[in-house]
């Protein structure tokens, strides 16, 4: 049976609740209509498959609900993904303060990594307070990608996701290159040793 | 916070819905709800998915629960009936995790609906719906109309680890899983991976799910919980995160394996286990080796067995947190995670780290950080397994305790003065009396006071600061307040802090009995390694210090009974502030039956223990003997507002002092100075509390005391007063008479009562239920001081049951300490506090199998005892059941003087 997708990523996206993650998510799913069970069993999860250079990927992006409670987020968390979107209101310093804690454990405790820091809510000037500078300044010492989108106004939401995706595809091909050419060096050390037996003869 | 479960409950239940099965097409709907005013949109529609969460066969009754996660990430508790008679399912919501309460309410709502009128139903919804929730421990009735049957519910204590048979979860998990598997899926939790339970019955399904949540006390599952997985939402089985899923085995057998990833699943049918990893291998050895051992002996897993196995295994990966706690001056308790991992054997390191990084193991520290930071004391199954888990690993840094303690001395002294003071009058009246009646003890007693003022200044200002409200306005005669205060600034709680003192003391004394002690695990030698200089305390241990900052060996023996005396006032502190007026009632009440003399708070927990056992009837058909016990336990209920209190305010405090002096008598003189002491501290407390709360509840321990003694002489009435009030027990629709075999009634309380019976006047006989969580409680103490003196054998980890019990009990005290309250949150679920009682914590946990037994294990005979206190056998028992089960301290220490009063009395005098 052929695979509707050439590759399946899992990804998470955290955040503290009230910050926007179900509108991404929304924004982002395939079908809009299905409805959220984050409210009811405290996880949701949104499909859409996109093309990038050619390559269709199915993304699952998974959601839990009272993320806020954690002081910490621990690596058995982000085991199974394959990124993470980290969101913070940009009108809530507290919830940005939360990411800054989590994505510091993410990267002293976890593997993760495939990161993009998303700064929501960006579409009342008025009530910012988390400043870009201040974001991007954080997002450059993570070493990690700042966007600040609009889930309600839609800005800066598909290129979010994009990048994260790109990202992930990035991460598995270089990870997929580096096997190879591990497996392949000790393919070759036989192969050379085989000639050079080879050529003894 | 870790926990899950709500905390302002107000309602018994959400909602009741009754839900029509689906038919071909059409997708189950509600056909009717209560109250009809619920309105979240979400919960409905989600309810009939998951009342109907697959083709169900129905072929018999059944119950299952499945659990809705709000945004909050608390739980949603459903419970669910089908019935083969009808094509409808009963639902009732709930915030509260009382499976068995909640089965059978829909047992009765089902006989209702099938016999009553819709109007009977309706305002049976309604009265329970109003009624408020009870608070731990106590029940609430509920006529079920046109018929003889009322709905009790009963709310659980507050600790109490789930057990076998009451807990239907915990007992149906036990019988379709074996130990083995058990291990795997603990050990699977607690490396937080994705779990799958599947089972062709959802009732088995959705037991197995919430059993195993609750096996990994204290600890939470903080990820995603679906004990019951509905067809429709199948996909959520991809999820990477860490989840606990019950799937209905159909609906698993459409989920392609490849799709799932790495994940374990057990199949409680036929109790086997895939997993792709080796999460029992990779649990540090010796963990594992005692979980098995103590999962082996099938003997000892009714009751709590099974849940203590594993806290106990819990206990010794974790309990070293204590040791990892840091306070930097000035500054909020942290947790030192390098110095936890280096505090354990290096077998354990490994996991060590690796738990580290738990979701659930964070939010564990986080809770544990949040109350101690908070000042709030707090007391648990968990603490008091640790409590006794830290006593036999050895004292850490000493030195550094020292230390502290001496500057928190300095500061508490102010605070001590002023209590002093207050004391003072309560004092001296006490000191009178005993001086009258105990002659002979005159010059133990002198030693004895001029011990118990000195140590008893150090505690009580280090007590009273943090406490917010040290009230006891009771009778607590002990020292014990010196302990509660080393709780309090820390929120340790004292009994660990008193267990290490005594180890350290130990050592400074070439005691030949030390080796004994020594750490089962071989953390003891690496403990030294921390380096000085970092504020690595054991506040506990410091704390303990503080209190009997010089003792010298012989203080060994008191000291027990100083800790227990500080739990105390604790307890007291917190009977008078929750409860509402009839709750204190019957605390009244009963501590006049306990104790003879002024245990007031000990009693408390006691009614409250009772109030819980009685809950054990509701679960099943229990033996003739539990029914009898949990009647009797009804009875106090009943009697305390009725005749209580009428035959016990008569009695003046004139009455008081002879039952003192008679239980001194036959205790000792070391009881004596406690008595005084605890007085005293009665007092303060009682004067703080009526300061502050100004409740009429707090009457003196003396009234207390008058009143039990009156008691005794009503005791025989109570049996059948118990029977008429609660004929509860004989409710046809006892769930688990449907579903389960009927278990015979675990034999826990009863060795307890018969040995009590035996030793005791009929009052503690009546009491039996009560008088057992009385004796667990005094019982640490005894076990301790037995141990330190004498006891020879220590199996490592593995506690005698006696002595984890009794350990437990300790700590219970400590638990009512004022105020602790959401932060812990038992996941056992039987902890639930409503808002309004938050205060009343006093919940023991009535796991009184193993008291007595503990008790002989250290050699206390109670038959032995009678006979040493010698004197007229009813009169000497009667007294010498007061005194135990009144105090832990007081009776603890009596036991200790058996036998060895006279070596204690000797110390003393020399030391004099």
């Amino acid at each position: 049976m052929a695979r509707e997708y050439d590759h399946l990523f899992k990804l998470l996206i955290i955040g503290d609740s009230g910050v926007g993650k179900s509108s991404l998510l929304l924004r982002f799913a395939d079908n809009t209509f299905n409805g959220s069970y984050i409210t009811t069993i405290g996880v949701d999860f949104k499909i859409q498959t996109v093309d990038v250079d050619g390559e269709r990927v199915k993304l699952q992006i998974w959601d839990t609900a009272g993320q806020e409670r954690f002081r910490t987020i621990t690596s058995t968390y982000y085991r199974g993904t394959h990124g993470v979107i980290v969101v913070y209101d940009v009108t809530s310093g507290d919830s940005f303060a939360n990411v800054k804690r989590w994505l510091h454990e993410i990267e002293q405790n976890c593997d993760v990594v495939n990161r993009v820091l998303v700064g929501n809510k960006n579409d009342a000037p008025n009530e910012k307070v988390v400043l870009t500078e201040d974001a991007q300044r954080f997002a450059n010492q993570m070493g990690i990608q700042l966007f600040e989108t609009s889930a309600k106004d839609n800005i800066n939401v598909q290129e979010m996701f994009m990048a994260i995706t790109r990202q992930v595809l990035r991460t598995k091909k270089e990870r997929k290159e580096r096997q190879a050419i591990q497996t392949s060096e000790t393919v070759n050390l036989r192969k050379s040793t085989k000639q050079h037996k080879k050529k003894c003869c | 916070m870790g926990s899950r479960l709500r905390d302002n409950v107000q309602h018994l239940f959400e909602c009741f819905c009754e839900v029509a099965a689906p038919l071909a097409e059409k997708p189950p709907w509600i056909l009717q709800k209560y109250p009809t005013s619920f309105s979240d949109e979400e919960i409905l529609k989600s309810v009939p998915k998951f009342a109907y969460p697959c083709e169900i066969e129905n072929l018999m009754v059944q119950h299952f629960s499945f659990v809705l996660t709000s945004i909050d990430s608390k739980w949603t508790f459903g419970f669910c009936r089908h019935d083969p008679k009808t094509d409808t399912a009963l639902v009732i919501l709930s915030a509260l995790p009382w499976h068995e309460i909640f089965y059978k309410l829909l047992n009765n709502i089902a006989t209702l609906m099938s016999n009553g009128t819709g109007e009977d139903l309706w305002k049976f919804l309604e009265t329970v719906y109003k009624s408020p929730v009870p608070i731990p421990g106590s029940s609430i009735s509920i006529p079920v109309p046109n018929s003889k049957v009322n709905f009790v519910c009963q709310s659980p204590k507050q600790f109490q680890l789930p057990s076998i048979p009451e807990n239907r979860n915990l007992t149906e998990y036990y019988s379709a899983v074996d130990a083995h598997n058990m291990m795997i899926i603990f050990a699977s939790m607690l490396y937080e991976r994705r779990i799958i339970f599947t089972s062709k019955r959802l009732s088995r399904l959705s037991a197995c799910v919430q059993a195993c949540n609750a096996l990994i006390y204290p600890m939470i599952w903080q990820h995603i919980y679906i004990p019951v997985l509905p067809l429709s939402l199948i996909d959520y089985l991809l999820a990477p995160m860490p989840f606990l899923i019950g799937v209905p085995t159909p609906t698993l057998q459409r989920v392609r394996k490849s799709d799932l990833g790495e994940v374990v699943i057990l199949d409680a049918d036929v109790n086997t286990i895939e997993s792709p990893f080796q999460d029992l291998e990779s649990l540090p050895q010796d963990v594992v080796t005692n979980l098995k051992k103590a999962l082996r002996n099938r003997s000892a897993l009714l009751g709590d067995g099974v849940s203590r196995a594993f806290l106990r295994a819990l206990v010794q990966l974790t309990a070293g947190y204590r040791d990892a706690l840091t306070l930097e001056q000035g500054q909020s308790i942290t947790f030192n995670q390098n110095a936890f991992v280096e505090s354990r054997p290096s077998s354990m390191q490994p996991f060590l780290r690796k738990m580290l990084e738990l979701q659930i193991f964070q939010q564990f520290i986080e809770e544990r950080l949040n109350m101690l930071n908070s000042g709030l004391g707090f007391s648990d199954e968990f603490e008091m397994e640790a409590c006794s888990y830290s006593a036999k690993s050895g004292s850490k840094f000493m030195q550094q305790y020292r230390e502290w303690t001496y500057a928190m001395r300095k500061e508490s002294s102010a605070f001590f003065r002023s209590v002093k003071d207050k004391a003072n009058p309560a004092v001296k009246y006490a000191v009178k009396s005993v001086k009258d009646k105990g002659k002979d003890m005159k010059t133990a007693y002198k030693g004895l006071k001029w011990k118990g003022r000195s140590n008893r200044n150090d505690t009580s200002m280090r007590f009273h600061q943090p406490r917010s409200a040290p009230s006891s306005p009771t009778s607590d005669r002990r020292p014990i307040d010196f302990t509660s205060p080393p709780k309090s600034p820390n929120g340790f709680t004292a009994t660990t802090s008193y267990r290490k003192d005594l180890r350290l003391r130990n050592s400074n004394f070439t005691d030949p009995s030390r080796k004994q002690y020594s750490p089962l695990s071989p953390s003891s030698p690496e403990e030294s390694d921390s380096p000085p200089e970092r504020v690595n305390i054991d506040l506990m241990q410091e704390l303990r210090h503080v209190i009997f900052p010089n003792s010298p060996p012989v203080d060994r023996t008191l000291k027990p009974v100083r800790s227990l005396d500080s739990l105390r006032p604790a307890w007291s502190g917190h009977i008078r502030h929750g409860p509402p007026p009839s709750t204190i009632v019957t605390n009244q009440t009963v501590t006049p039956s306990v104790k003879t003399t002024s245990c007031t708070p000990h009693s408390t927990t006691l009614i409250n223990s009772v109030t819980q056992s009685s809950i054990t009837p509701n679960t099943n058909d229990t033996s003739s003997s539990q029914i009898s016990a949990n009647n009797r336990t009804f009875l106090f209920d009943a009697l305390d507002s009725k005749q209580l209190n009428k035959t016990g305010e008569e009695t003046d405090r004139s009455s008081l002092l002879p039952v003192s002096q008679r239980s001194n008598d036959n205790v000792q003189s070391s009881n004596f100075l406690h008595e005084i002491q605890t007085a005293e501290f009665t007092k303060y407390n009682a004067l703080s509390y009526s300061r502050k709360a100004g409740v009429k509840q707090c009457t003196s321990d003396i009234e207390n005391s008058a009143r039990s003694t009156k008691f005794y002489g009503d005791d025989t009435t109570f049996p059948s007063h118990g029977s008429d009030l609660y004929p509860k027990e004989n409710d046809p629709f006892d769930t688990s008479k449907v579903f389960m075999p009927p278990y015979l009634q675990p034999p826990i309380f009863q060795p307890t009562n018969a040995s009590l019976s035996v030793n005791c006047h009929v009052p503690s006989h009546v009491y039996n239920s009560t008088s057992c969580p009385a004796y667990s409680k005094e019982s640490p103490e005894v076990p301790d001081l037995i141990r330190l003196d004498s006891t020879t054998s220590s199996d490592d980890f593995d506690p005698l049951l006696s002595k984890s019990s009794e350990c437990s009990k300790q700590m219970t005290q400590s638990l009512n300490i004022p105020e602790m309250s959401e932060g812990l949150s038992n996941p056992l679920y039987p902890y639930f506090q409503p808002l309004h009682k938050s205060n009343d914590k006093q919940q023991r946990s009535s796991d009184s199998a193993g008291d007595l037994d503990l008790l002989q294990a250290y050699g206390l005979d109670f038959n032995k005892f009678n006979i040493s206190n010698g004197g007229s056998p009813s009169k000497n028992s009667t007294v010498c059941n007061t005194s135990e089960s009144s105090i832990n301290i007081g009776s603890t220490f009596s036991l200790g003087l058996n036998t060895p009063a006279i070596k204690s009395q000797n110390n003393w005098t020399k030391f004099e």
